[in-house]
């Protein structure tokens, strides 16, 4: 999830933005006047730039009640310093849950009908899902959600968070069809919620 | 399919004449190049592009502006290989960037989100995106829609409202609408619209002419004697008119419309002989503070009140009376002998500064809220406030003082387009300054 923040140029920083670093006290960065990072987002337009980017029609109840709770915690007016943590881990809840939806209906369909998982095969456990199956699936979601080809330090980051998801203990013992579901969850959820992909410029 | 959205309907619930023809009530699938599939939409929802990512694909800056043009214009993030973008791209690639900026405006996200948002933030006094869907907003999103046939004037002058079409709204889905319970003496109407998640352009029809409940009256709604497009819409009256003096409507009207606060256009050299009763000319036994300070802002703004004089926001409803309301004439005789006794205004605001950054076209005076809303409308300065509003909406900031002259230029193009809205959205968009 850090590795697609990308506070590099077009995120939260802003061509008018000037360090005062020789200023004492509290203010290090002045925001020009009435100059907004990005627009500002309701659940209702986080709902439906989710169900764009991932062409879900009708997001499920689970989706519908983590963006009804994510309401009073998305950015209401669009400044840099309104979005904070609990922000983005209400992004994260809702990605989730979006992303569930997702992995639900590509697997349920051949590869070849799938958009981003279409490398994958469900029915194995992730062990199966080989380093090039991952690039294939880390390059679309990242061209999809965040408009962008994945660059060589996000793909080698992602093959390593992916790697990281996999040795953690499994819940309850779940299959290995199970975890397969859960480490493409993982991989769309960290890129549909990075600020990239849930925020407008 | 799409909703023809000329199909008014008259009060009462009854449908106009023209056929209508329910948006995407038909399911249908197309399948069309490798990985792209599109489902059009059934049940009054914004319809969603399925697309496919085209991995290792370069992406052009033609296609990056075309990408933040439509989001911007729609506040809807998309994929970048999504096939309004691309067409976008080709437009912008082959120097149209006004006709790049018509797909967005032409997709249903420009209305249900992009025109929505911004409407909710201008309805409400705290400029709050998280507003509750009102007729306020329904009115901007139906005039945004319909710019074709309707001018943005209308927005000040309009005898109409949106709401719900029952006539396109699925079986099961329940939108109440009881005219007086539901539409004028609560939100209810608008709130089923936002809690069933529907598309406001695919299920909005207007209601021709405004309603309203007289006061002491019975109860039952009457055509409104007096319509003024939003400032007589039950949110603007609910803001403004509720309690209080009535000036909140005028401050907010010019602050909405004119893109003035109280602090811009005050003028102390303006005739005080309108300001009203409840106005101390000796606050704290200072005769200069009134004359420096106060009447800065009353002598013209209390002017302009009189246009409220006849309206109270009662009993979770606005109201209408023959004579003005108590409110507007307290019982401090001292302060002054003028009290209102019909529902007249002056326009004071011609003092050198307000009559430039105003720009008006229309006389010194009128009655009610219906020709107060002409002059507003009628003014450059409203022309320069869509302006601005459009800018700011697109552009993610104001307007710098240096672009005044931009403002203006657009502002007259908006003119001469017979105050197009959409065309509006699509010039500032297209605007180097803004992409």
């Amino acid at each position: 999830m850090v590795a697609y923040q990308n506070c590099s140029p077009g995120n939260v920083e802003t061509a008018r933005l000037s360090s005062t670093a020789e200023s004492s006290g509290s203010s290090g960065l002045k925001l020009e006047d009435d100059l907004k990072p990005m627009q500002t987002v309701t659940s209702e337009s986080l709902e439906q730039s989710m169900m764009q980017l991932t062409g879900i029609q009708t997001p499920s109840n689970a989706a519908i009640n983590a963006l009804n709770s994510a309401n009073s915690k998305l950015t209401a007016s669009g400044d840099a310093d309104t979005i904070n943590a609990a922000m983005m881990l209400a992004i994260a809840n809702v990605s989730g849950e979006f992303c569930l939806q997702l992995v639900d209906q590509e697997r349920g369909v051949a590869p070849a009908q799938r958009r981003f998982f279409s490398a994958v095969d469900f029915s194995r456990g992730p062990a199966s899902v080989t380093p090039d199956q991952r690039t294939d699936v880390m390059k679309r979601l990242t061209r999809a959600f965040s408009a962008e080809n994945i660059n060589p330090a996000e793909l080698a980051y992602s093959q390593m968070m992916l790697t990281d998801f996999e040795s953690l203990p499994r819940n309850n013992g779940a299959s290995d069809q199970t975890e397969t579901q859960n480490l493409m969850i993982y991989a769309c959820s960290a890129v549909l919620s990075s600020l990239r992909a849930s925020l407008i410029e | 399919m799409r909703l023809r959205p000329n199909a008014d309907i008259k009060p009462g619930g009854r449908v106009g004449r023209r056929n209508l023809i329910a948006y995407g009530q038909s399911l249908v699938l197309f399948v069309g190049a490798i990985g792209t599939l599109q489902i059009a939409s059934a049940q009054n929802v914004t319809p969603v592009q399925v697309v496919a990512p085209e991995i290792d694909t370069p992406i052009t800056e033609a296609r990056r502006q075309a990408h933040k043009m439509f989001q911007r214009l729609t506040r809807t993030k998309v994929q970048i290989d999504d096939p309004r973008v691309k067409q976008m791209e080709t437009l912008i690639s082959q120097n149209q960037t006004a006709e790049a900026a018509k797909v967005a405006t032409s997709d249903p996200l420009f209305l249900d989100v992009g025109i929505r948002d911004w409407a909710r933030v201008i309805s409400s006094r705290d400029r709050d995106i998280r507003t509750p869907m009102n007729d306020f907003v329904a009115t901007v999103i139906g005039v945004v829609r319909d710019s074709d046939t309707t001018s943005a004037k209308e927005l000040l002058t309009g005898n109409f409202t949106y709401r719900v079409n029952p006539e396109v709204i699925a079986g099961g889905v329940n939108i109440r609408q009881d005219e007086l319970n539901d539409l004028i003496a609560s939100n209810n109407h608008y709130s089923d619209l936002q809690a069933r998640r529907l598309s406001p352009s695919a299920v909005l029809v207007r209601q021709s002419p405004q309603r309203v409940v007289m006061r002491n009256a019975n109860n039952t709604p009457v055509d409104h004697p007096d319509p003024a497009g939003l400032l007589t819409s039950r949110q603007f009256q609910m803001m403004y008119t509720t309690a209080g003096t009535n000036r909140l409507a005028i401050e907010y009207s010019f602050k909405t419309f004119m893109c003035v606060s109280m602090e811009e256009w005050m003028d102390s050299s303006r005739g005080d002989d309108r300001v009203g009763r409840d106005v101390s000319r000796m606050p704290a036994g200072d005769l200069n503070t009134y004359q420096t300070t106060c009447k800065g802002c009353h002598a013209q703004m209390d002017a302009y009140r009189g246009a409220f004089a006849y309206v109270d926001f009662l009993n979770n409803r606005p109201t209408v009376n023959v004579t003005p309301v108590g409110k507007m004439n307290p019982n401090n005789p001292e302060n002054t002998d003028f009290t209102h006794t019909d529902n007249s205004f002056r326009n004071y605001a011609f003092g050198a500064k307000n009559a430039d950054q105003f720009g008006w076209r229309t006389g010194g005076e009128g009655v009610g809220m219906g020709d107060y809303g002409r002059a507003l409308a009628d003014s450059r300065g409203f022309s320069r406030c869509m302006v601005r509003h459009a800018f700011q909406n697109v552009c993610n900031r104001k307007p710098r003082a240096e672009e005044e002259t931009m403002v203006r230029t657009i502002a007259d193009q908006f003119e001469m387009s017979g105050y197009h809205m959409k065309r509006l959205f699509e010039n500032v968009a297209a605007r180097p300054e803004c992409i």
